[in-house]
């Protein structure tokens, strides 16, 4: 059952399989729980709206046109169910500020996590936390759930140009930091 | 060429043209500090791919599930009891035509039907609402009242109570 497909499993739900929907539950549950932790910065807040989303997704499950990935779909749901709790926490407008030209100060964390890194790899993925929250949310819809640049625009609303820029951005300065601290000659 | 981060980047998304692949891998040939550059650059895009996500708190699917399995037993429930009130609404509609058929006039002759349909018609919806007047007029009216009254105030206290049900059951799946 767990190399069934998406699309397999929402035609299953949709005939009546319910109990199969626990399937995809458990498919996208860490990834759309590491979305919503980066922007609601809340454990208790992430966990709430993450039940929200997947009966909303099940609710809707009927009305999914299978036009896009269930992914893709799914992640707006998300993304949307986030905004409403941070609009219901007043916290929407800090989130739509950190917009694509917000200047990167990583700088401010930088000391302390270089002195906590062993090696580039570390130092990396501990600084990737300090990004902006759209750019990482850019970088894990596209590192670890391998959704398109045009699907990317698609979940968070914006456009391809800005999704692009966002993720260029952030692989730049990302290098940038590590050419300071000379990791490079670790690379060689 | 020289070596920015546009390009830099069209070269991790395969946007590079053949000319511009030609042109880069000449820089880096000539150029030691280009190739570091991009070995840093795709070293950033390796390990990228390697972002831990987090784990979602433990028994979310159950939790989820339950809430499923709650909602749709009571919505399955609130389905057969409408099912019975629309049949028994339904069943009333087929008495009252079945009354009505059973006091249509009898038919004329087919020779003189083409020549009178207008008076058969008028015949027909006279004697037909005479019948409903009288319907109407009469005891029989009441009971239907009565029926239908009966009918409603059963219908408000099942979705009243399969509502206070669902609530329950709601707020026992999230405790």
């Amino acid at each position: 059952m767990k190399n069934l497909s998406d699309v397999e499993i929402i035609d299953s739900v949709n005939r009546g399989n319910q109990s199969d929907f626990a399937l995809l539950i458990e498919r996208y549950k860490d990834r759309a729980f590491s979305m919503l932790k980066r922007m609601l910065k809340n454990e208790m807040d992430a966990e709430e709206v993450l039940q929200d989303c997947f009966l909303k997704a099940y609710n809707s499950l009927n009305s999914f046109r299978q036009d896009s990935k269930f992914s893709t779909w799914f992640y707006r749901i998300v993304y949307n169910t986030a905004l409403t709790k941070l609009a219901s926490k007043k916290r929407k407008t800090e989130m739509e500020m950190s917009s694509i030209d917000e200047h990167f100060d990583l700088g401010q964390y930088d000391n302390e996590i270089y002195s906590q890194s062993e090696n580039a790899s570390m130092y990396l993925l501990k600084m990737v936390n300090k990004l902006p929250v759209k750019n990482g949310l850019v970088l894990i819809l596209f590192y670890i759930d391998n959704l398109s640049l045009n699907e990317i625009a698609q979940v968070l609303n914006l456009s391809l140009v800005n999704v692009k820029v966002m993720l260029h951005r952030s692989r730049n300065s990302l290098r940038k930091l590590l050419e300071e601290h000379n990791y490079q000659e670790e690379l060689l | 060429m020289k070596l920015t981060d546009e390009i830099l980047n069209k070269y991790l998304d395969g946007e590079l043209s053949s000319d511009e692949l030609k042109e880069l891998n000449l820089l880096i040939e000539e150029d030691p500090d280009a190739l570091t550059t991009l070995k840093t650059h795709k070293f950033v895009d390796k390990t990228l791919s390697k972002i831990e996500t987090e784990t979602a708190p433990v028994g979310i699917t159950q939790r989820v599930m339950n809430i499923i399995s709650a909602a749709s037993s009571v919505k399955g429930k609130k389905f057969y009891f409408f099912r019975f009130v629309v049949s028994l609404f339904a069943l009333l509609i087929s008495g009252t035509i079945f009354f009505i058929i059973n006091n249509l006039p009898e038919p004329e002759p087919e020779s003189q039907t083409s020549l009178k349909v207008f008076d058969t018609a008028s015949k027909f919806l006279n004697e037909n609402l005479g019948s409903l007047s009288n319907l109407l007029n009469n005891n029989t009216l009441i009971m239907i009242g009565g029926i239908l009254t009966i009918v409603l105030l059963i219908s408000g206290y099942f979705v009243l109570e399969s509502h206070k049900s669902f609530k329950q059951k709601l707020e026992n799946s999230f405790h």
